[in-house]
C-alpha cells in the first residue's frame, strides 16, 4: 500500500505558557492517516483541538511530540530546510475562517495572485491561474473592486480563491464556511470535492456544519485533544448520543431518524447522511406497516 | 405595531467615485415590536449594511429610517416646522424654542445606541477590560447610571446568558470562544435596548455554542418584549428562533412574513443564494413521493410529531 499523505503517530501539541500561565496541552495523542485523494471532514466543538490540529499540517504550528509526515516531509525534523519548507507550504494550502486575516491587497485579483507569484509563477501563466480560481469561486465580476468592500462571504471566497491558485495538492478549510450563505457553501464545497474527485485534490475540511461533513468520504471527530470517532458518515452520524454528549449534533435528517427510532417506529439502517436516504427508510418502514395492515 | 420602519432607504459606499457601489436599494420595510425578526440573504445582499443604519452608525443615502416613529438621521431644519407647533414648544419663546429643539435632537442622537443595541460579527474581539463584570459595565457606565443600578444590569445580563455569576471576576480573555460571545452580547444586553440587533451571532460556533446564544437572545426577548432583529445563514436556526422573516437579495427586499410565508416559497429562495432547512427539504420529499404530509414543517420536533401521528394511523387502520 502506497505511503499515506499524512501520517500522524501519538502526534501532541501543547500551547506554551507564558507568565505564570499554565501550558494548555491542545492536542494530546493523535494518531491518523489520510490517503491521497481523501476527502476528510474533521468535527469537534470549539477548544477541542482540531485547529491545532490544521495549523500542525504545514508548520503553522510546529509538534511538540510524536510523529507527522505530510507529502513525505517529515515535520517533526527541527532542522528541515527552507526549500523544503517552501515546498511542503505550496503542497498545503489553507483557508482560515475569519477573511480579514488573510487578505493582503487593495484589488482581488492582486490578492489573488499574491500566492502564485512569490511562487514565481510567470505571466501569461499567471493571469490564467487567478481568472481560473476567481470563475472557480464564482467571483470574476469582481476581480477589479477593493476587497474590504465585499462582504464577509465573498471575502472568503476571495482568500479560497487565493490559495487554489497556488495549485495546492492539499486543501485545509479551516471552518472556512463559516461566514457563507447557504448557496455559497453548497458551491465552495461542490468546487471542492470536484477539485477533490477530478484532480485527486486530498481535502481536509474542519467544521462546525453536520450537513457539510457528510459530503467527505470520512469523518474525523476530535474531542479533548484526541479522535473520538470515526467513519464513513453513515456510521458517525448513527452514534448521535455520542455526539451529543461532546457538544455535537447530527444532521436535522439523522436526527428525526434517530427520535423516530426513540419513540418505537422501526427503521433500518441505512444511508442517513443524506436527505434521500433517510426519505428512503421513512417510506420503507410506514409503506411496510400499511401493508400489514392492508 | 411597527417599532422600526425603513422608509426608501438606499445606501451607497464610495458614493461619487468610480468604485460607486450599492448595498441597499430603495429599501422599505416595518419591523414589528416585541418579536424575534430574522434577516436573511445571500453574502453581500446588504444585510450587515442595514443593521448599521438601525442604530445610527452609517446614515442612509437617501430615505428614512424610523424608530417609534422618529427619523433616527433627523437634522433642525427638517424638524423644525413641525416640532415649533408641539405644545412643549409652542408657548416658549423662538430662540428659546430653537434651542431647547437642538438639543432634544442632539439627546436622541445620544441614547439612539442605548435604545439600539448592535452586536456586530465577531463580538468577543471588541473585549477589552480586565474583567468580566467591567467589559459588561462599560456600556450602563457610558449611560451614566449609578454604581448600584450597573451592578443590578451586570447581574441581569449575565442572568441572560446562562453563564454562572462567578465568572464575572474572570477576565474575560479566559474564556472560551463561546463564552466570550455570550459575555459580549451580555455587554448590549446590560444597556437594555428595546431594539436588540445582531448579526450573525452564532457564526463560528459549535452546536451547544450556537444553541447557547440563541436561547441567550430568546431570553431577553421574552423577558423584557423588547424587538430583535438577527442576521444568520442558518435556515435551521431561523426557523427555530424567528417568528418574522426578511430576505434582502442583491440590495433588495424580496420577500417577508411568516417562516411559513418564506420557506413556502423553495424556487424564489433557492434563486436568492438561500435554501429551506434541510427537515423541510425531508417532508417535501416524503409528500412528494406520497406520504401524506404537511409542507410547513420547519423543525424536527414538528417532523416528530407528525410522523408519529401518521404511523399510529396508519397502524391503526385495517
Amino acid at each position: 500500500m502506497a505511503e499515506p499523505f499524512i501520517h500522524a503517530e501519538n502526534l501532541a501539541f501543547t500551547y506554551k505558557g507564558s507568565g505564570g500561565t499554565d501550558d494548555i496541552p491542545a492536542l494530546k495523542n493523535v494518531t491518523l492517516d489520510i490517503q491521497k485523494g481523501e476527502f476528510v471532514a474533521v468535527l469537534g466543538h470549539n477548544g477541542s483541538g482540531k485547529s491545532t490540529f490544521a495549523k500542525l499540517l504545514n508548520l503553522i504550528l510546529e509538534p511538540t511530540s510524536g510523529k507527522l509526515t505530510v507529502a513525505g516531509f517529515d515535520l517533526c525534523n527541527k532542522d528541515m530546510s527552507e526549500e523544503d519548507l517552501i515546498a511542503l507550504r505550496r503542497c498545503v494550502g489553507m483557508v482560515f475562517q475569519n477573511p480579514d486575516n488573510q487578505l493582503v491587497a487593495t484589488i482581488v485579483e492582486d490578492d489573488v495572485a499574491f500566492g502564485p507569484e512569490n511562487l514565481g509563477v510567470p505571466m501569461p501563466e499567471l493571469r490564467e491561474r487567478v481568472e481560473n480560481a476567481l470563475a472557480t469561486v464564482g467571483m470574476s465580476e469582481f476581480a477589479e473592486q477593493e476587497p474590504h468592500h465585499l462582504s464577509g462571504g465573498q471575502k472568503q471566497r476571495v482568500a479560497i480563491a487565493g490559495i487554489l491558485a497556488m495549485h495546492p495538492e492539499c486543501l485545509v478549510l479551516d471552518e472556512a464556511t463559516a461566514m457563507l450563505d447557504p448557496v455559497g457553501r453548497k458551491e465552495v464545497l461542490d468546487t471542492v470535492r470536484r477539485l477533490n474527485r477530478e484532480d485527486g485534490m486530498t481535502v481536509i475540511h474542519i467544521t462546525h456544519y453536520m450537513n457539510e461533513a457528510a459530503y467527505a468520504d470520512r469523518i474525523v471527530v476530535i474531542n479533548d485533544g484526541t479522535i473520538l470517532m470515526q467513519g464513513t458518515p453513515d456510521e458517525v452520524f448513527s452514534r448521535r448520543d455520542e455526539l451529543r454528549a461532546v457538544g455535537l449534533e447530527v444532521p436535522q435528517c439523522a436526527e428525526l431518524i434517530h427520535r423516530l427510532r426513540k419513540i418505537g417506529i422501526p427503521l433500518e439502517e441505512g444511508n442517513i447522511s443524506s436527505i434521500e436516504g433517510c426519505a428512503e427508510l421513512i417510506l420503507r418502514s410506514f409503506k411496510k406497516e400499511g401493508a400489514a395492515n392492508g | 405595531m411597527d417599532k422600526i420602519i425603513l422608509d426608501h432607504v438606499s445606501y451607497l459606499y464610495n458614493a461619487g467615485t468610480p468604485f460607486e457601489k450599492k448595498a441597499l436599494d430603495d429599501v422599505s420595510l416595518s419591523i414589528a415590536a416585541n418579536r424575534i425578526t430574522g434577516i436573511i440573504g445571500h453574502t453581500g445582499s446588504g444585510k450587515s449594511t442595514m443593521m448599521m443604519l438601525l442604530n445610527g452608525l452609517s446614515t442612509p443615502t437617501s430615505g428614512e429610517v424610523l424608530l417609534d416613529g422618529y427619523d433616527i438621521n433627523a437634522t433642525f431644519k427638517a424638524v423644525f416646522p413641525e416640532w415649533i407647533k408641539r405644545p412643549e414648544y409652542a408657548n416658549m419663546r423662538k430662540s428659546t424654542a430653537k434651542k431647547a429643539i437642538k438639543a432634544e435632537i442632539i439627546n436622541r442622537k445620544k441614547t439612539l445606541c442605548f435604545r439600539v443595541g448592535l452586536v456586530m460579527q465577531y463580538p468577543e474581539y471588541q473585549l477589552f477590560e480586565e474583567t468580566v463584570y467591567k467589559d459588561i459595565a462599560f456600556g450602563p457606565k457610558n449611560m451614566g447610571l449609578s454604581e448600584e443600578e450597573i451592578k443590578e444590569r451586570v447581574h441581569e445580563a449575565i442572568r441572560f446568558s446562562g453563564l454562572d455569576e462567578s465568572i464575572l471576576q474572570k477576565s474575560p480573555f479566559d474564556l472560551s470562544g463561546g463564552q466570550k460571545r455570550r459575555v459580549a452580547i451580555a455587554g448590549v444586553i446590560a444597556m437594555r435596548p428595546e431594539v436588540l440587533v445582531l448579526d450573525e451571532p452564532a457564526a463560528g460556533l459549535d452546536p451547544r455554542g450556537r444553541e447557547q446564544i440563541f436561547q441567550e437572545v430568546r431570553r431577553y426577548q421574552q423577558a423584557t418584549g423588547s424587538t430583535v432583529i438577527m442576521v444568520s445563514h442558518s435556515m435551521e436556526d431561523m426557523a427555530e428562533y424567528c417568528q418574522v422573516m426578511i430576505v434582502l437579495s442583491h440590495s433588495r427586499v424580496v420577500a417577508q412574513g411568516s417562516c411559513k410565508d418564506v420557506f413556502s416559497n423553495v424556487s424564489m429562495l433557492e434563486g436568492t443564494g438561500l435554501d429551506i432547512p434541510q427537515i423541510t427539504q425531508l417532508t417535501h420529499l416524503l409528500k412528494e413521493r406520497g406520504l401524506n404530509i404537511p409542507e410547513d414543517i420547519y423543525t424536527v420536533d414538528r417532523a416528530v410529531e407528525l410522523l408519529k401521528d401518521i404511523y399510529q394511523t396508519q397502524k391503526g387502520t385495517t
